[in-house]
C-alpha cells in the first residue's frame, strides 16, 4: 500500500537539511542542546578548501582535518576538537568525563554494529552519533542519532564499544564509507561563550570575511577549478577510483553551502531584509550545483572509462555559479558599514 | 497601497499525458524479489514498486501515466540530456513526476514548434527523507526503502510533482532534459489552461 502523504518526520531535528552529513547535523544538535541557534552557528561562515592530502572514506570527512575550528562554526565561540583515545578503557573514561561536564560526545562508529541503522549487519560504513548520557547501573549509554531514520534511546555499552572500535579497513561493502576505522575517536563540541546576536552589521562583516576567504587562491571556486583540472591526469594514473574523492569531499562543501543559504534565508526574515533571501538563493544554487558533480563522480568510480568531459562540464557549471554567487555576496557586503 | 479586484472566470484544464517508454533507462522501483536490480542511486537503493500505481496517478488534479514497476524493466528516465519529443500542442505547464538523489536544480530547454527553445529551471527535492525544498507537491511516499539485500521499514522514499512553466504562447514540441544523473523522471504530463 502507498503510505498516505503526510508530513511525518524521519529526522529528529527540525532544522534538518538533507544535504548535510552526520558531521554538521550532530554538531548542530549538540549546539542546539546548549541553547544555540544551530543554523546560525553552522551557517554564518562559509569556506571551501580543496584538500591536498588523502580523502578519508568516512561520511564525516572534512578537508579541515583537525583544524575544524577554522572551517566550522566561524564567528562563534565554540571548541571543536577531535579526541583519539588509545583504547576502549580510555574511550569510555573520556566519554563519561565529558558527559559529567555536561558536554555530549559525538562518537565515530561503524554502522554495521548498530541495530537502528539501515546498514546493520549489512555493510560497514563510517558514521557519527551523539552520546548524551551513561547509566552505570544498566551499563548503557543514551544515544541520539538525528540522521534518518532517527533514533533516540539506550544502547548497551558493549554494542557502542563494538561500533566505536570495530576495525574494518579491509572491508569494501560500502563503496564510499568503508575501509576506515572509527578507532575510538570522538568530537568535542563545546560553546565557550554566548552565541553572537544576529545583527545587520555583524552579518555584513561575516559575509565580507566569507567572500574574502573564498576568493583566495586554492579556496572557493578557484580551489574547485584547480581540483577539476588535475582530475584527468589523476584518473589516468590512478584509475577511476580517485573520483570517489570528489563525492566524499563534495559532501561537506555541499552541506556547508546549504547551511549558509539557510542562514541567509532565515536572516532575511529576522532582519526584514529581502536582499538576504536573494543572496541565500544564489548560495543555495551553489549547494545544488554539487549534486550532479558528486553523483556523476560516484557513478564514475564503477565505470572502466568514466565520462570525464561530462564530469568536468558539470564541475565548470558549478564554478561559474559560485563565481556569480560571490559577486552577488560582495555587493551585499560592500558599501559603508 | 494595494488594491484588489476579483473577477470570475471559467477555466478549462486539459491534460495530455506523454508516453516515456522509449526513453526509460533506469530501474528505481523494485519488489522483494528484485531488490538487487535497484539503480536509484549508486548504493543500489530503490523504492518499493507499490509506491506508484500501475494504472496511473493523479497529483494536484494532474493525471500521470502509470509506470511499469517491479524491477523487470526500466521505469524512469535518468537524466543525461535526452531530448523528449512532445505532442505539438499548446501548454502552460509541463508537469513532471520526478525524484532526485540529493536535491537538484538544473535547466531544461522547452522547445517550441516555432523553432524557439527557452531554458527553464527544473527543481526536484531528494528521494530520501527530505522536505519539499522547492515548494513542490509530495506525490507519493513509500513506507520502506529497498536496499540490495534487504527492505528497510522505517525509512521512506519520496516522489515529487514539479512543474516547468511554458512561457511562450506557442505550441510546444520537445523538452531537453538536464544532464544530471541524480535526476529521475517517472512521468510527464502537459497541462493547458484556457
Amino acid at each position: 500500500m502507498t503510505a498516505p502523504v503526510t508530513a511525518r518526520a524521519e529526522w529528529s531535528v527540525d532544522w534538518y537539511d538533507d544535504l548535510c552529513s552526520c558531521l554538521q547535523i550532530d554538531i548542530g544538535h549538540v549546539l542546539e542542546r546548549a541553547g544555540w541557534d544551530p543554523v546560525r552557528a553552522l551557517g554564518a561562515g562559509w569556506r571551501f578548501w580543496a584538500p591536498a592530502g588523502p580523502v578519508e572514506p568516512v561520511e564525516y570527512y572534512h578537508p579541515a582535518g583537525d583544524a575544524l575550528e577554522e572551517f566550522l562554526c566561524l564567528h562563534h565561540p565554540v571548541r571543536l576538537r577531535w579526541r583519539r583515545p588509545a583504547g576502549p578503557a580510555d574511550a569510555h573514561r573520556e566519554l563519561v568525563a565529558s558527559l559529567a561536564r555536561g558536554v555530549p560526545v559525538i562518537a565515530a562508529v561503524n554502522n554495521f554494529h548498530l541495530p537502528f541503522r539501515p546498514a546493520y549487519h549489512d555493510v560497514h560504513a563510517a558514521h557519527l552519533l551523539v552520546v548524551t548520557g551513561y547509566d552505570a547501573e544498566r551499563d548503557a549509554y543514551d544515544v541520539t542519532d538525528p540522521m534518518p531514520p532517527a533514533f533516540h534511546g539506550p544502547l548497551p555499552r558493549g554494542v557502542l564499544e563494538e561500533a566505536r572500535g570495530s576495525i574494518s579497513v579491509e572491508d569494501v561493502s560500502d563503496p564510499f564509507f568503508a575501509g576506515s576505522s572509527p578507532a575510538w575517536r570522538w568530537l568535542e563540541v563545546r560553546p565557550t561563550g554566548p552565541q553572537p546576536p544576529l545583527t545587520w552589521p555583524w552579518l555584513r562583516e561575516v559575509v565580507h570575511a566569507n567572500t574574502t576567504a573564498l576568493r583566495a587562491s586554492g579556496h572557493g571556486p578557484s580551489g574547485l577549478d584547480t581540483l577539476l583540472r588535475a582530475l584527468p591526469d589523476r584518473v589516468a594514473e590512478q584509475g577511476p577510483g580517485v573520483l570517489r574523492e570528489v563525492y566524499v569531499l563534495g559532501w561537506p562543501a555541499q552541506a556547508e553551502a546549504a547551511l549558509h543559504a539557510g542562514f541567509l534565508t532565515r536572516a532575511a526574515r529576522t532582519l526584514q531584509r529581502p536582499e538576504l533571501a536573494e543572496a541565500g538563493r544564489w548560495v543555495d544554487r551553489v549547494a545544488h550545483g554539487w549534486t550532479g558533480l558528486r553523483m556523476l563522480a560516484a557513478h564514475g568510480t564503477a565505470e572502466r572509462q568514466p565520462d570525464l568531459r561530462r564530469l568536468l562540464t558539470l564541475g565548470r557549471n558549478l564554478v561559474g555559479a559560485w563565481e556569480h554567487c560571490l559577486t552577488h555576496l560582495e555587493r551585499l557586503a560592500g558599501g559603508p558599514r | 497601497m494595494t488594491e484588489s479586484a476579483s473577477t470570475e472566470a471559467k477555466r478549462t484544464h486539459s491534460v495530455v499525458t506523454v508516453d516515456l517508454t522509449p526513453y526509460r533507462n533506469n530501474i528505481a522501483l523494485t519488489t522483494d524479489k528484485t531488490l538487487h536490480r535497484g539503480m536509484l542511486n549508486v548504493w543500489g537503493n530503490s523504492l518499493p514498486a507499490e509506491v506508484l500505481p500501475h494504472d496511473g496517478l493523479t497529483v494536484g488534479g494532474i493525471p500521470f501515466r502509470g509506470v511499469p514497476g517491479g524491477g523487470a524493466e526500466p521505469d524512469n528516465v535518468r537524466c543525461a540530456g535526452q531530448y523528449l519529443e512532445l505532442p505539438r500542442t499548446t501548454a502552460d505547464w509541463l508537469h513532471l513526476l520526478a525524484t532526485s538523489e540529493r536535491r537538484c536544480e538544473e535547466t531544461a530547454f522547452v522547445h517550441y514548434a516555432s523553432g524557439a527553445a527557452d531554458p527553464e529551471w527544473v527543481r526536484v527535492s531528494d528521494f530520501l527523507p527530505a522536505r519539499a525544498h522547492f515548494g513542490e507537491v509530495l506525490a507519493a511516499r513509500s513506507d520502506a526503502l529497498h536496499y540490495p539485500h534487504h527492505r528497510q521499514e522505517n525509512l521512506g522514499g519520496r516522489l515529487w510533482a514539479v512543474r516547468i512553466p511554458v512561457t511562450r504562447r506557442e505550441p510546444v514540441c520537445g523538452l531537453r532534459l538536464p544532464d544530471n544523473p541524480a535526476l529521475h523522471v517517472f512521468a510527464l504530463s502537459l497541462e493547458c489552461v484556457r
